[in-house]
C-alpha cells in the first residue's frame, strides 16, 4: 500500500529491513535500511580517507614549518579536527553523506525521514565514541544495531537518526512474452480481464521469475492458480498451466 | 486503460526526473537553473502520485520498487540538510549555552562532584604522605617530581626539545578529545561522565595536594595558575553535558525513553560546544603562557583576566538586551486589548 492510512499501524508492516516514510506530500514510500555490513564497508572507506587526510595535514604542517618540531602542533590540531569533525561536517553539509556513504549509496536521515540538522550530525558523531568504546571494539554499536528495528547504533539513537540505502534501480519495463504455446491460449480469453491488485501482482511476479525454473517445476507452481482460471474461461485441457498464467498476464498487462 | 499504456504515458516523466536528479548529484555539471528546479518539484509530485496509485493501477512489482527508489532519491534532493550556519553555531555558544548553564542543575551536580573530589583528595594528599602513591601510582609520582623539580625558567634553558606550538597542539588534541568523550560516556546513564569527573577530580586534587608537601611546590603552582581557570571549568561543563544526557534516559517526563534522550541530547549540545571552546582556549594558554618564562605576576593576571571573562560570559551571556525586551512587552500589550 502506498497510500497513507489514517491510523499508523506499525505492527502490520512486514518483518523486513525497510522503513516507511511519509513525505510532506502525504505519500508513504519505503526505504531499505542499511545494515551493519554495508555500514562497516563505508566506515572503512571513511577511515582510509581520514588517515590520508591526516597524513596530508602532517606533511603540510611539517613543510610549512620547514621541518621543525613546531610543525607537530598544527598537525596534532589537524588530527583532532579531522578525526572528530569529519563525519559531522560531511553529514551536515553534504545532506547526510560522507564519502564512504556516498560510494555505497547510504544516507543519514532523521528517523522521521526528513534531512538531518547540523546538531544531529554533530550529536551522532560525538556520541558515536561510545559505539567504538576502546575495550569492546565496536561491540556496543553492533549489538545496539542488532537490537533496534532500524539498525541504529548508539549515536543514531541519541541523535534520532538512521541510515538508509538510496537505491538507483534500473527501470524494467513490462515483460512481453512471445511463445506459440501462450499465443494459442489467447483467443480463448476475453480482450479485457479486470484482475484485482493481488492477482495482478501474483501474475507479474510469476512471469518475472519463470525463466529460472524447469518446465515440470513451473507446472507445479502454476497449477493452483491456473485451475480456477481454466474453469472460469473454459480453456482447453491441453493448455499447460504455465501457458494459461502467461496468457492471462498478457491480457491484464498488455491487452491484445 | 491498460497497464502498458499507462506506463508508457508516465515513463517519460520518470526518465526526466531521473536525469534531473543525476544532474543535481553530479558536481561536474552546472547547477540546475530555476526552470529545472521548478520542473523537479513538479515531476517529484507526479512521481509521488504515481506511487500512490500504483496499487490501484496494478503496476508490476518491479515498477513499484523502482518508484519507491525514485521517490526516495527525489525526496532527498528536494528536502536537503541545512548544514552549519555560522550564526547558528555562534548563537548556540554565546546565547543558548550560558543560559542553559545557569539554569541547569546538572552543572551544579557536576561542579560539586568534581570540586568535591578535588578538594577532598587535595586535603588528604597534603596531610598524608602515602595517599598520593596509592591514588596515582609510584611511577607517576616520580615522573611528576622530576618534571617540576626545577623552576620553569631553568628547565627551559637546557631543555631545547620543548616546543610551545607542539605542546599547545598536543593539549588541544588530547584534552578536548577527553572532554568530548566525557560527554559521550554520559550515554551510560550518566555513569561514564560521573566516573570521568570523579577520576579527574581525584587525580588532579591528589597532585595538587602532593605538590604542597614538596619543596618545589612553587614551580608547580606557577605552571598551573594561568590555564587552570579555563580547564577546570571546561571539565565541569563537559561532565555536566554528559550527566544531562544520561539523566534524559532516567527521568523521561512522560515521553518515551528515546524521545527523552533526544530532547536532553539536543539541550546538552550547546554546553558541549562551550566546553570544547574552553578546552581549546586553555590549551593555548597552557602551551604559550603557562610554560613560558614570563614572571609570575603576568601569569596570575592572565588567570584573573580569564576568570573575569568567564564570569562575564556565564552571568551576562544569553540575557536579552534591554531594548528588545521592552519591544516585546509593547508588542504583547498591543495584541492584548
Amino acid at each position: 500500500m502506498a497510500t497513507v492510512s489514517s491510523t499508523p499501524s506499525e505492527t502490520l508492516d512486514p518483518l523486513d529491513t525497510t522503513v516507511r516514510l511519509v513525505t510532506p506530500e502525504r505519500i508513504a514510500f519505503e526505504y531499505p535500511l542499511a545494515g551493519p555490513f554495508r555500514r562497516a564497508v563505508s566506515y572503512c572507506v571513511d577511515m582510509i580517507l581520514i588517515t590520508v587526510l591526516m597524513l596530508a595535514a602532517f606533511l603540510a604542517s611539517l613543510a610549512l614549518t620547514l621541518g621543525s618540531t613546531s610543525g607537530l602542533g598544527p598537525a596534532l590540531v589537524a588530527f583532532f579536527v579531522i578525526y572528530q569533525g569529519y563525519g559531522a561536517f560531511c553529514e551536515g553539509v553534504f545532506n547526510g553523506q560522507t564519502l564512504g556513504k556516498h560510494l555505497l549509496g547510504l544516507r543519514v536521515v532523521s528517523d522521521q525521514g526528513v534531512p538531518i540538522t547540523g546538531a544531529q550530525a554533530v550529536l551522532r558523531n560525538l556520541v558515536g565514541a561510545v559505539d567504538g568504546l576502546i575495550p569492546f571494539i565496536y561491540l556496543p554499536g553492533l549489538s545496539c544495531m542488532l537490537l533496534t528495528r532500524k539498525f541504529q547504533r548508539l549515536g543514531d539513537l541519541a541523535a534520532g537518526t538512521m541510515v538508509v540505502v538510496e537505491e538507483r534501480r534500473r527501470r524494467v519495463g513490462v515483460i512481453r512474452l512471445r511463445e506459440p504455446a501462450i499465443e494459442a491460449v489467447l483467443p480463448w480469453l476475453p480482450m479485457r480481464i479486470a484482475a484485482g491488485p493481488e492477482l495482478a501482482r501474483a501474475l507479474s511476479d510469476y512471469v518475472r521469475c519463470r525463466r529460472r525454473f524447469s518446465r515440470s517445476r513451473l507446472e507445479q507452481m502454476a497449477e493452483p492458480l491456473a485451475r480456477p482460471l481454466r474453469k472460469r474461461f473454459t480453456l482447453p485441457p491441453k493448455a499447460t498451466s504455465d501457458a494459461i498464467l502467461c496468457a492471462v498476464y498478457h491480457r491484464v498487462f498488455l491487452g491484445d | 486503460m491498460r497497464v502498458v499504456d499507462r506506463l508508457a504515458q508516465r515513463e517519460s516523466s520518470w526518465r526526466e526526473l531521473e536525469v534531473l536528479l543525476s544532474k543535481m548529484g553530479d558536481a561536474r555539471q552546472p547547477r540546475l537553473n530555476t526552470d529545472e528546479i521548478l520542473r523537479l518539484g513538479e515531476l517529484y509530485r507526479a512521481a509521488c502520485t504515481d506511487l500512490m496509485l500504483a496499487e490501484s493501477h496494478d503496476l508490476p512489482r518491479d515498477t513499484v520498487a523502482y518508484l519507491h527508489a525514485l521517490v526516495g532519491r527525489a525526496h532527498n534532493a528536494v528536502y536537503r540538510a541545512q548544514g552549519f550556519r555560522f550564526r547558528d553555531c555562534a548563537r548556540a555558544i554565546f546565547d543558548t549555552a550560558p543560559r542553559e548553564i545557569r539554569r541547569d542543575r546538572a552543572v551544579r551536580l557536576s561542579a560539586l562532584v568534581f570540586y568535591g573530589s578535588f578538594i577532598l583528595c587535595g586535603l588528604i594528599a597534603a596531610a598524608r604522605e602515602d595517599f598520593t602513591e596509592k591514588v596515582i601510582g609510584a611511577s607517576y609520582v616520580a615522573q611528576m617530581d622530576e618534571m617540576y623539580s626545577r623552576p620553569i625558567n631553568e628547565a627551559r634553558k637546557d631543555a631545547g626539545e620543548r616546543n610551545d606550538t607542539a605542546m599547545a597542539g598536543f593539549y588541544i588534541q588530547h584534552n578536548t578529545s577527553i572532554g568530548l568523550q566525557c560527554f559521550a560516556w554520559g550515554l551510560l546513564f550518566g555513569l561514564g561522565s560521573l566516573y570521568q569527573l570523579l577520576s579527574n577530580g581525584m587525580i588532579l586534587g591528589t597532585v595538587f595536594g602532593h605538590m604542597a608537601r614538596t619543596t618545589y611546590a612553587e614551580n608547580f603552582y606557577t605552571f598551573v595558575t594561568a590555564h587552570s581557570v579555563f580547564e577546570l571549568t571546561a571539565i565541569v561543563l563537559s561532565g555536566a553535558a554528559g550527566l544531562r544526557l544520561g539523566y534524559g534516559l532516567i527521568e523521561t517526563k512522560g515521553q518515551t525513553r528515546l524521545a527523552s534522550l533526544h530532547r536532553e541530547a539536543k539541550r546538552a549540545l550547546p554546553t558541549v560546544g562551550a566546553s570544547a571552546v574552553l578546552f581549546v582556549m586553555a590549551a593555548f594558554v597552557e602551551g604559550y603562557i603557562s610554560a613560558s618564562r614570563l614572571p609570575y605576576w603576568s601569569k596570575a593576571s592572565v588567570a584573573i583576566a580569564s576568570a573575569v571573562i568567564l564570569a562575564l560570559y556565564l552571568s551576562l551571556g544569553g540575557r536579552a538586551p534591554r531594548e528588545r525586551s521592552r519591544l516585546v512587552v509593547r508588542a504583547d500589550a498591543g495584541s492584548n486589548p
